[in-house]
């Protein structure tokens, strides 16, 4: 069964033809050709396919597409403005938040819609690490992701 | 996935039409959060998908002078968010902050988690303490049952075809009322429980407690209230050997099963263990 759906994404509006059973992040990838968002497990355990959906981080791999129609979306590539990498971006790139980079697109939207919602005061380690509790990193062991959420969340709030 | 027809009804009535049209092939989809995993492993393939997500007045959380009503399609991540949850009804929110992980909290909804029916279902337990009615829509004029009679076996509840859990109730707690949920997970997040327990107590003049619920998830077919408590804990205060006696009455009412996550004798064991530290912290609240 095809539909049509309309949806933003990054500031962007797209009518994509889309089938029942596909999710957001076939849309996202497969039709807008937005690679930054990845499949890790597809099952909602991973966080990889973490993207921002009407202001809340949610697992592109568990949304219909079709549950998406007439939804904002912001996805890793709607950070950076004019070719400069967001603050938070460069805050995981200085505090070595990124090995192989598989989990990193997920990890950070992630810790941007934990920041939008918690992000104006000071934050432990504890908080941060129950905020990005839905994304996996094999690589880093996650102590410079947290280093460089705080590091970043400090800096925006001087 | 399994190819199937998509609709997205506009009221009930109509989503209750499309629901008995397709019969058992249906399914309805709310958040999507454990529909989408059981499609994906080919658990289920239902060739008919009826969303919820048209259908206004379902997405509410409403506190008045009889009591706090929840629409079924109603988000972990409001209800964590919600001031209209007050300090007598926080073991819902306890229990909101842990399911699965704040990017799966975005969409998964609280009618979503009772019509799974998993033994473990996080919300089930605080909505038993807090002695919830389940307000079930069906064509002819809906009915409202006790939750502990909404589950019948795992994955399975008392919804008939064409019925939709529309919302659930809770009543007012008197003065003097304290909750909590508590979990054993083996990860810190991101994880099912081990056991969860709700406790709700009333507390009168010199700490007396006038009522007591204790409700257990993950550890039966359902999650379960447990019996007998009256004896133990009303009329009595908080003293060790009445914590002692409600927690063993707790892990005896228990019929836990060995599964990927745990022993039947572990999770009798921490049944006991939680029941007796949530005990010990409520204690700690109105001491």
């Amino acid at each position: 069964m095809k539909k049509t759906i309309s949806l933003t994404v990054n500031g962007k509006v797209y009518r994509v033809e889309i089938k029942t059973t596909q999710r957001l992040l076939d849309v996202i990838r497969d039709k807008i050709g937005l690679l930054g968002t990845k499949e890790g497990c597809g099952a909602g355990e991973c966080g990889a396919c973490t993207v921002i959906m009407n202001g809340e981080a949610v697992n592109s791999c568990l949304v219909l597409a079709i549950k998406a129609d007439g939804a904002d979306i912001l996805t890793i590539e709607g950070l950076a403005k004019e070719g400069s990498l967001h603050p938070l971006q460069k805050s995981f790139v200085e505090h070595g938040a990124i090995q192989c980079g598989f989990c990193t697109p997920g990890m950070v939207m992630s810790s941007k819609a934990f920041l939008d919602e918690h992000g104006g005061k000071k934050l432990t380690r504890e908080k941060v690490k129950e905020g990005i509790s839905g994304n996996l990193c094999r690589c880093t062991g996650y102590q410079k992701i947290i280093d460089a959420i705080i590091d970043y969340n400090t800096k925006s709030n001087n | 996935m399994s190819k199937f027809k998509y609709f997205a009804p506009y009221s009930l009535p109509e989503a209750s039409a499309l629901l008995i049209k397709f019969g058992p092939e249906a399914a309805v989809i709310s958040g999507g959060t454990d529909l989408m995993i059981k499609m994906r492993n080919k658990q289920i393939a239902p060739r008919y998908i009826i969303d919820l997500r048209q259908i206004s007045g379902l997405d509410f959380i409403r506190l008045g002078d009889t009591g706090l009503s929840i629409g079924s399609r109603t988000t972990m991540a409001t209800l964590c968010r919600s001031s209209a949850i007050t300090k007598e009804y926080i073991a819902l929110k306890n229990a909101a902050r842990v399911l699965g992980s704040r990017q799966i909290r975005s969409i998964a909804t609280l009618g979503g988690n009772l019509c799974n029916a998993a033994p473990s279902a996080e919300i089930a337990p605080p909505l038993l303490i807090l002695g919830a009615q389940a307000q079930i829509y069906n064509p002819e004029g809906g009915r409202s049952i006790p939750l502990e009679q909404f589950f019948v076996s795992p994955s399975k509840t008392c919804i008939q075809q064409g019925e939709i859990l529309e919302s659930v109730f809770m009543a007012r707690p008197e003065p003097g009322v304290y909750t909590t949920y508590c979990r054993n997970t083996t990860r810190k997040a991101m994880d099912i429980a081990v056991i969860g327990v709700s406790i709700l107590l009333k507390v009168g003049k010199g700490q007396i407690i006038r009522q007591a619920k204790i409700a257990l998830g993950a550890v039966a077919p359902t999650p379960i209230l447990v019996p007998g408590l009256e004896d133990v804990l009303v009329g009595h205060s908080l003293k060790d050997n009445v914590i002692n006696r409600a927690s063993e009455l707790a892990a005896a009412c228990c019929k836990p099963i060995n599964d990927l996550r745990s022993s039947a004798e572990y999770r009798r064991e921490m049944v006991q263990v939680y029941v007796k530290r949530a005990l010990i912290e409520l204690k700690q609240q109105f001491d």
